[in-house]
């Protein structure tokens, strides 16, 4: 039996792998000694699409494959025994590029179909959840308590000590709700779980409205989502028919319902009161808290909101044992965490490390470094609420606590690596128009403070800066923080925060100098032709408002008060003759 | 006439939703979204009145929320991601670049009813950034090369076929 898997998850659609699996498609057609799958994200997304092909246990990945090399595969792979080298990236000897990570949120994505149960009960699956209903709810408490897994959706707050608090509410109506309600502006952990392995997070539900009480779930997804949507709903309707979710769930006492509530677009809603608000058909604006959900949540019933992560663990938790988790980690964060790491970086894809493993080697040993050989700035990790670490800190550990000494945050885990060519201020001003944007609006300072600090940085990037400037950035951030109601407006300043505690000098820079040493602000930036210049005309030809004059064969001339600054010349030269100050 | 078959339409939708209850006011809006392309006051009304709470709280619901379209948009709806990695990568330049050349901003439909120009949040596709999609496919590590000649072909598609 040959077996050819290929990875339809969002990123490989996206990069043409629906193509590449209807020409294996028609191509197998009708061999059965072939067996075709889809499977989720294989973490590679540098190389999508992929595809892995196995003859008797020999695994061979691919990537990236178009339609003409799937037809190469296939005929000198699939029948003629012969790998084609020249697009393998790894094959079972040399056992894929997990080298380093630890994989157990993601332990079947990019493995098993998940469109299929069977797979998923394969390897494991629901084993973690027959072992939980042989329990007390207590004992299955204490199992994720003695594993410490803490929140993996950004606040880091244990989970097994959430759950304690919703079962010892006393109500007859308790709530389970999955937070997939991933916003983050460069994370891609939650869609990728959900899209590559929905029952785990499924389970890690079921086991979780055991432990406290409850029977009913919601999972909130982004309607951003629409794959996620779909597999999750597939997911539910297969749990059903094998008695996994329902009514005396494996026989027992226990029953559970999940349903599935899209959300619309706002950021805000990943706030757990906004969230449930939400759910109940409201603008979604967070509440004080207390009461805590675990107290009144959901339609003021006690409620339980983990992140889809966290769900993903459970599983494996009551499944292997709490030793199986907490033997990984350091002492305050165990475990595992997944990283979406993307930006300027060779391999760019969703890694899941060991919590405590040094920043260093998820950006250089698993991501290959830096694109084009530049010179790594700063790593942007947790968002909107997170902050940039420089590069003298690179050798911080990647755990709740060291990375909070930064100033930035695990958060829910996007790692956005900037390199020479990205301007700090620029990277804070992006962040604050984000907020600004996504603000609800309930609390004054979340909703004028960000506006007014958006303003500021506004003003500094346009070369209108002035030196109060970061006194006043750095007073309205205090007040931000300390006026709002959730972590949306606390957090909001973090990004200023951090690059001016690690980059005031690029701030100095556009505000005394009126320069932007990245070259990234326009109003900052010149462009000017030098002496190399031969006349060739090109960069008259593509500037979009005449800007450049000059006869052919004699040096140009870019007039600046007509210049719009686009850079259309400066991309268009080829011979360096342009340059941009 | 246009007026009692939307209305009909609307009918339609909400007979889906037995004993409405008020959290099932999004998914309401949303299938009739996808229906109409977008919710106007009429629309509103009506599910509002059907799911039991008043229009002012259904447009403060519809208008707090992203997904939801007040007005008609174009055939085509381009979003272009404006997530962290994709701004890294120039999504800012690329935004600038197509404005441009659609003649539009950020937001507006082009005069002839063919192309709405939108921004979205991220869409999770990050290393493969720049991200743009067109009302359902994905295009990944687009350049503004890329994106005009897509423009050009729908334009071509649109007024020479």
């Amino acid at each position: 039996m040959i077996r050819i898997k290929v990875g339809t998850a969002t990123c490989g659609n996206a990069a043409g792998a629906q193509k590449v699996f209807d020409k294996f498609k028609e191509l197998s057609l009708n061999d059965k000694d072939i067996s075709l799958e889809e499977t989720g994200c294989i973490g590679m997304c540098y190389v999508e699409p992929i595809a892995e092909v196995a003859v008797s246990g020999e695994k061979y990945l691919y990537g990236p494959v178009d339609e003409k090399i799937a037809e190469l595969i296939f005929q000198d792979h699939v029948k003629g025994g012969k790998p084609v080298e020249k697009y393998v990236l790894s094959n079972t000897s040399n056992e894929y590029k997990f080298n380093k990570q630890r994989r157990i949120v993601l332990r079947n994505t990019g493995v098993i179909d998940p469109e299929k149960i069977d797979d998923y009960l394969a390897r494991d699956g629901y084993n973690g959840l027959k072992k939980a209903l042989a329990k007390k709810p207590e004992e299955v408490i204490q199992i994720v308590l003695d594993s410490g897994l803490r929140g993996r959706g950004g606040a880091g707050f244990p989970t097994g000590m959430k759950w304690k608090f919703a079962n010892s509410s006393k109500n007859d109506k308790k709530y389970v709700i999955c937070n997939a309600d991933e916003g983050d502006p460069g994370a891609f952990m939650d869609r990728s779980v959900l899209e590559g392995d929905p029952h785990s997070v499924l389970e890690g539900m079921l086991i979780c409205g055991y432990a406290i009480g409850a029977n009913e779930g919601y999972v909130y997804c982004r309607a951003e989502y629409p794959l996620a949507i779909k597999r999750l709903i597939d997911a539910i309707k297969q749990a059903k028919e094998r008695n996994l979710i329902g009514d005396n769930i494996l026989g027992s006492n226990f029953s559970f319902d999940i349903h599935i509530k899209e959300g619309a677009g706002a950021f805000v809603c990943g706030e757990e009161t906004a969230l449930m608000a939400s759910v109940e058909g409201k603008r979604g604006m967070p509440r004080l808290r207390p009461p805590f959900p675990a107290v009144s949540g959901l339609w003021t019933k006690p409620t339980n909101i983990n992140n889809v992560e966290t769900f993903a663990c459970v599983g494996y938790i009551l499944s292997n044992g709490a030793e199986s988790f907490n033997k990984y980690g350091t002492e305050k964060s165990k475990g595992t965490k997944v990283f979406a790491l993307a930006g300027k970086i060779n391999n760019g894809g969703l890694v899941e490390v060991e919590m405590g493993i040094p920043l260093r080697e998820v950006i250089y040993d698993i991501g290959g470094g830096i694109k084009d050989g530049k010179k790594f700035k700063a790593v942007q990790m947790g968002g909107p609420s997170g902050g940039c670490i420089p590069e003298h800190l690179l050798d911080t550990k990647v755990d709740y606590e060291s990375l909070m000494a930064t100033g930035a945050i695990v958060g829910s885990g996007g790692m956005v690596v900037l390199d020479e060519d990205s301007c700090m201020v620029d990277v804070a001003r992006y962040f604050l128009n984000f907020t600004q944007n996504e603000s609800c609006g309930k609390c004054a300072f979340c909703r004028i403070g960000t506006k007014r600090m958006l303003e500021i940085l506004n003003k500094i990037c346009d070369g209108k800066g002035e030196e109060s400037d970061i006194a006043d950035l750095m007073d309205l951030a205090a007040k931000i923080k300390n006026s709002s109601l959730c972590a949306l407006g606390q957090t909001a300043p973090n990004p200023v925060l951090t690059t001016l505690k690690y980059f005031e000098d690029e701030y100095v820079a556009h505000i005394k100098d009126k320069k932007c040493p990245a070259g990234v602000c326009t109003a900052l930036i010149n462009f000017t032709i030098n002496d190399k210049c031969i006349g060739c005309q090109l960069c008259k030809k593509v500037c979009p408002v005449a800007a450049i004059s000059g006869s052919a064969k004699v040096k140009h001339q870019i007039d600046q008060d007509v210049c719009i600054k686009c850079g259309a010349c400066y991309k268009a030269c080829k011979i360096s003759a342009i340059d941009k100050k | 006439m246009e007026e009692i078959k939307t209305s009909n339409i609307v009918d339609n939708i909400l007979k889906k939703y037995e004993n409405p209850k008020k959290s099932d006011l999004s998914k309401a809006l949303l299938d009739a979204q996808n229906e109409f392309g977008y919710l106007n006051e009429d629309i509103l009304k009506k599910i509002s009145a059907y799911i039991g709470v008043s229009a002012t709280e259904a447009y403060g619901f519809a208008s707090f929320y992203s997904m939801y379209n007040l007005e008609k948009p174009g055939k085509y709806i381009f979003k272009i991601c404006k997530g962290t990695a994709c701004h890294i990568k120039g999504a800012k330049r690329l935004i600038n670049e197509i404005e441009q050349y659609l003649g539009i901003k950020e937001g507006e439909t082009t005069p002839d009813g063919l192309i709405k120009l939108e921004t979205s949040s991220c869409l999770g596709v990050c290393a493969l950034s720049p991200v743009l999609i067109i009302n359902d496919k994905t295009y990944v590590r687009v350049n503004s090369k890329i994106v005009k000649s897509l423009i050009d072909e729908i334009r071509a598609e649109n007024f020479n076929g």
